[in-house]
């Protein structure tokens, strides 16, 4: 994953052929001309759609966890992750698009936007195709083009989400929504309404986005059906359509129809379509799980040290090997949309042939390469590689469990001083978080110390106290 | 039932699935059990199932810690819940063990009146216990019953 | 998602078509993501002809979040606890995508099969069933002929 943007000149060319059929153009009288003002112009288009949010990218990757971003530069990032997250009908690359279909819910699409798009722009993994819910071999031609021709961008979206129910989002298109914040709650709750409303406020924007473009999709599919209309360069031949679709497999996790070639699984070969794939990622930072002795009582989660915290690579899906990657080699009877011929100008008498544009823009070169990458694995694509902040992640949490535990800690003590009277150790039930729990040597800070010293003197206190710490004890349990 | 039936039938009920995907009865209140047993809830207050063995979850009690600058502070208030078959289409009810005097709250049977209780009244499917407990504490520290004369502490209805 | 995910539907019509034997799933007529399940005790085990009822509910995240599955009949076991709750890995760490409805209850039933004292959610039966298997295996019979007991054709 070494790939800086400018790379994509030499290797990507986008409609590299200007409409006409491939290696015409390879012969004019200055090839040499032709080729860097095509380049200029791959570059500049290709840069545009990757280059969106480069800067929130940057911000994202940030190496120091420590630093905390405001609410507003945060909720910029997630309005600009859900907007690279729209699938556009002119961003196509091979018959598919940059952005996923919609068969799992947006919230769950929390995958690095521009490292995705940019792989499916260097055909390192397949496009988001529109899958079909059905295939049936024995389709004609027509039969075929005709269920093409009908698909959405996009899946329709739930307009009953139970979380968002009774969510005031106000003028979607103010970017201030303060007034809707009920100004009487304490600074916490307004907070909380502050991100509630936030998120529908989102979800009702993108879905505004989406139908804002599949309306465009629409529109320009009818205005090419006039007679006298200009062919529109984004828009699939029939060609190109019958072609990506009439060879297909069904995903084994979604059991929905995709093109081939699709994605495979590098340690069993099996295949998974890119809305799966992006899906499929490691665990959240958890606790190891330990076969406990049941005449143990167990241990509560505030007593755990938080360097224990772990997350483990995803496994594959199929057959649980770790570290779960894809291998993904991009067709070779098509290279339309970005990096390709324009998808109006595809033939299918017009197979890609590799070998016959080579001298005009080194395609033969790339594809050559990325499939020789595959074999020597550098063009496998890991789950992790595709959400490159998930360290981060798990360093933020560990610290705020280190964070609430000093808290825990330091209100014990407090506690213990002002009621010395309370007996915490023998009366700890399992399952219970009150901060009265403490494990035996788990924490290494000088609190622990102090505080054994504390206990110690709780202990001798209690033993000359008897049985009224008892009672107090039965009570303090019902609150915890 | 053949093959090609049960296909119609799914498609036929596949348009109106927008209003069935909600999660059943059942495992919502498994949620909110483990959310209440692993104590991840907030500190003022707690549930859990009244029968551990009560395969339907039907009753629950409640503890409520008395908000702090009220006639409630140090208080712990016990509520019983009932979550019945529809829940939580339709809201639990709720009634007061401790003895208390809050409008919202039947001064002889302890129970909890949905007409003069907000969250009782506006029910939503995505309200939990929690919600209520909370919402019933806060009711406790409104101005004008903060200040409420209550009845002696440990005494129920 | 507005509707039925195609997946839900297949696996729900393959259920139908091919059923597992020992073990029967249908949809509710009100909510195709809930399943009435019913699981045959595995033969020589102290659930040996017995039958128990689950119920399975396939959240929306599904298939990359587990079902949730819950028995409805009383049972006597390690593993599930007093509320029907089940213990088991693929229902929660090593739940896979790739797996399915079909799988999850062929495990429970081998779950039956075989009970896994040293990672229980049920403590008391766990500690019972460690200290004197035999006794636990009785009671555990005992508890399938009064819960889980096949009601007679005739």
């Amino acid at each position: 994953m070494g790939n800086v943007p400018g790379k994509l000149d030499q290797d990507n060319i986008y409609f590299n052929q200007s409409g006409r059929g491939a290696g015409t153009q390879s012969n004019n009288a200055s090839p040499e001309k032709n080729r860097i003002t095509r380049n200029r112009r791959a570059v500049s288009l290709v840069n545009s759609v990757l280059a969106t949010s480069r800067t929130s990218t940057n911000l994202s990757d940030e190496a120091n966890p420590n630093k905390r971003r405001s609410t507003r530069e945060r909720e910029a990032l997630k309005e600009e992750h859900a907007k690279g997250l729209v699938v556009k009908y002119n961003e196509t690359v091979d018959g598919g698009y940059l952005a996923p279909y919609g068969v799992y819910s947006v919230e769950k699409l929390d995958y690095d936007v521009q490292i995705v798009k940019k792989l499916i722009v260097d055909r390192k993994l397949a496009p988001f195709y529109t899958p079909l819910q059905d295939f049936d071999k024995s389709w004609t031609k027509e039969e075929v083009i005709k269920i093409i021709n009908g698909l959405p961008l996009h899946s329709t979206f739930s307009d009953c989400i139970e979380e968002f129910d009774g969510v005031p989002t106000g003028n979607l298109k103010r970017a201030n929504f303060d007034d809707l914040i009920d100004r009487s709650l304490s600074k916490k709750e307004q907070r909380r309404e502050h991100s509630k409303i936030f998120k529908a406020r989102l979800y009702k924007k993108r879905v505004l986005w989406q139908e804002g473009e599949n309306e465009l999709f629409l529109e320009k599919k009818i205005e090419s059906r006039s007679p006298n209309s200009k062919p529109n360069q984004y828009l699939p031949s029939d060609d190109l359509k019958y072609e990506v679709y009439r060879n297909g497999n069904e995903c084994p996790i979604c059991f929905l129809y995709f093109p081939e070639p699709l994605n495979y699984s590098k340690c069993c070969l099996q295949p998974i379509c890119t809305e799966c794939f992006v899906q499929i990622k490691r665990s959240e930072p958890h606790f190891p799980h330990e076969e406990i002795d049941p005449m143990q009582p167990a241990e509560s989660e505030s007593e755990k040290d938080p360097n224990l915290l772990t997350s483990e690579p995803a496994t594959c899906p199929y057959c649980a090997t770790p570290d779960f990657s894809i291998m993904y080699c991009p067709p070779k009877t098509r290279r339309t949309g970005l990096g390709g011929i324009p998808p109006i100008a595809f033939k299918s008498d017009q197979l890609y042939i590799p070998g016959e544009s080579s001298n005009s823009d080194g395609s033969d070169e790339t594809n050559l390469r990325s499939r020789s990458k595959s074999v020597e694995g550098s063009a496998i694509i890991s789950a992790d590689s595709i959400r490159p902040d998930w360290e981060n992640k798990l360093k933020k949490e560990r610290m705020r469990l280190m964070k609430r535990s000093n808290n825990a800690t330091a209100i014990h003590i407090s506690n213990r001083l002002v009621q010395p009277e309370h007996r915490s150790r023998n009366g700890s039930t399992p399952g219970s978080s009150s901060p009265t729990t403490t494990g035996a040597n788990e924490t290494t800070t000088i609190n622990e110390l102090e505080e054994q010293m504390v206990e110690e003197a709780i202990k001798l206190s209690l033993e000359d106290n008897g049985t009224s710490g008892k009672k107090k004890k039965k009570r303090s349990q019902t609150l915890s | 039932m053949s093959n090609i039936r049960l296909r119609e039938e799914i498609c036929c009920l596949y348009v109106m699935l927008c209003y069935f995907q909600y999660s059943p009865r059942s495992f919502r209140l498994l949620e909110e059990l483990e959310k209440g047993e692993k104590g991840k809830g907030p500190e003022s207050c707690s549930y859990g199932l009244a029968d551990g063995d009560d395969i339907t979850m039907t009753n629950w009690n409640g503890t409520i810690l008395g908000p702090p600058h009220s006639n409630h502070e140090n208080r712990i208030y016990s509520v019983a819940i009932t979550c019945g078959p529809n829940y939580p289409d339709v809201p639990p009810t709720i009634k007061f063990i401790s003895k208390i005097n809050l409008p919202c709250v039947d001064d002889v049977t302890g129970e909890v009146k949905a007409s003069s209780f907000h969250t009782l009244r506006d029910w939503k499917r995505s309200f939990t216990m929690e919600n209520l407990l909370l919402d019933l504490r806060k009711e406790m520290a409104t101005p004008t019953n903060k200040k409420l004369k209550q009845p002696a502490e440990g005494t129920t209805f | 998602m507005a509707s039925l995910p195609k997946r839900i539907i297949k696996e729900t019509e393959r259920l139908i078509s091919d059923p597992v034997p020992g073990i029967t799933a249908e949809p509710h007529d009100d909510n195709l993501r809930y399943f009435n399940v019913t699981v045959e005790g595995p033969t020589q085990s102290p659930y040996e002809n017995g039958i128990f009822k689950l119920e399975l509910y396939l959240p929306d995240d599904y298939p990359m979040e587990a079902p949730k599955v819950r028995f409805l009949t009383k049972i006597y076991h390690p593993n599930i606890d007093r509320l029907g709750r089940i213990c088991l890995d693929v229902l929660k760490t090593n739940w896979s995508p790739a797996l399915q409805i079909r799988t999850v209850l062929l495990s429970i039933q081998a779950l039956l099969a075989s009970p896994n004292p040293n990672d229980p959610l049920a403590n008391d039966v766990a500690e019972d069933w460690i200290k004197n298997e035999e006794a636990a295996k009785a009671k555990a019979r005992e508890w399938t002929q009064l819960y889980a007991k096949k009601v007679d054709d005739n």
